[in-house]
């Protein structure tokens, strides 16, 4: 067997264990964006649901939290919302890590 | 030149220009996600801005919309402002790493990446075969 055709053979299983990688990291893409994820506030006039896109998919307002002036509703949805999404992408991050083969993980996680 | 040789030189200068791609790449997606973006509702009464790498920086609510609007609406809008953000946010920073379009699904990648890497092997067996004439001569 000569140089090239044992190159030629890693290449290929390389392509292999890519392509296999691939569907892994996709089906869990898919499983993780398909999760919810939920904040809501401490006195119970919002609550914010995300989805592992990240997305939102639901928002639900009391109708005092109008009434607390458009600083406070900012300051409100905000936080909220960030901490919708801060969960859903730390989620995800996650559940990709995990598909990642372990070889490769810890370094993608630095 | 020939074609194996031309190949290969390719492939060498590729490999070569690589760091300097890299670091040019990682420069345009941190700026990308520094920088500011902005989703509306369809009426233009809610704004989101986020930043570029999609964290919520502000939610302004018009005052019409509090005060014409009843709270399922305005919570309506904002999840479409936000989204509409979200949205911008992660185009812009799939626009800085170079990637293609987001309507290039999967499917079409792995072909792509599939069709690359028969061309690589087809050079590669080419090369293989110059190499062996010539050492047969």
């Amino acid at each position: 067997m000569s140089d090239f055709d044992e190159l030629g053979n890693r290449l290929r299983a390389i392509s292999e264990e890519l392509a296999e990688v691939s569907a892994r990291l996709q089906s869990t893409a898919e499983a993780a964006q398909g999760r919810d994820f939920r904040a809501a506030d401490p006195d119970g006039r919002a609550e914010v649901v995300v989805d592992g896109r990240p997305r939102v998919v639901e928002l639900n307002l009391r109708p005092d939290a109008l009434r607390s002036g458009p600083e406070e509703l900012d300051r409100l949805l905000t936080g909220l919302l960030n901490d919708g999404l801060t969960q859903a992408r730390a989620a995800t991050r996650q559940a990709m890590l995990e598909a990642l083969p372990e070889q490769i993980r810890d370094e993608v996680a630095r | 030149m020939s074609d194996a040789e031309r190949s290969l030189a390719a492939l060498e200068q590729a490999i070569a220009d690589y760091p300097r791609q890299l670091a040019e790449t990682t420069e345009r997606v941190d700026a990308a996600a520094s920088a500011t973006v902005t989703g509306q509702d369809e009426g233009g009464l809610v704004t989101v801005t986020a930043s570029g790498a999609g964290h919520i920086l502000a939610v302004r609510v018009s005052p019409r919309a509090l005060r014409d609007l009843d709270a399922r609406t305005v919570a309506a809008r904002v999840a479409a402002a936000a989204n509409a953000a979200l949205a911008r946010a992660e185009q812009s920073l799939a626009e800085a790493a170079g990637h293609a379009p987001a309507d290039l699904d999967e499917e079409r990648k792995m072909r792509a990446f599939e069709q690359r890497m028969d061309a690589t092997m087809d050079r590669l067996d080419r090369l293989d075969r110059s190499l062996d004439r010539l050492l047969d001569q």
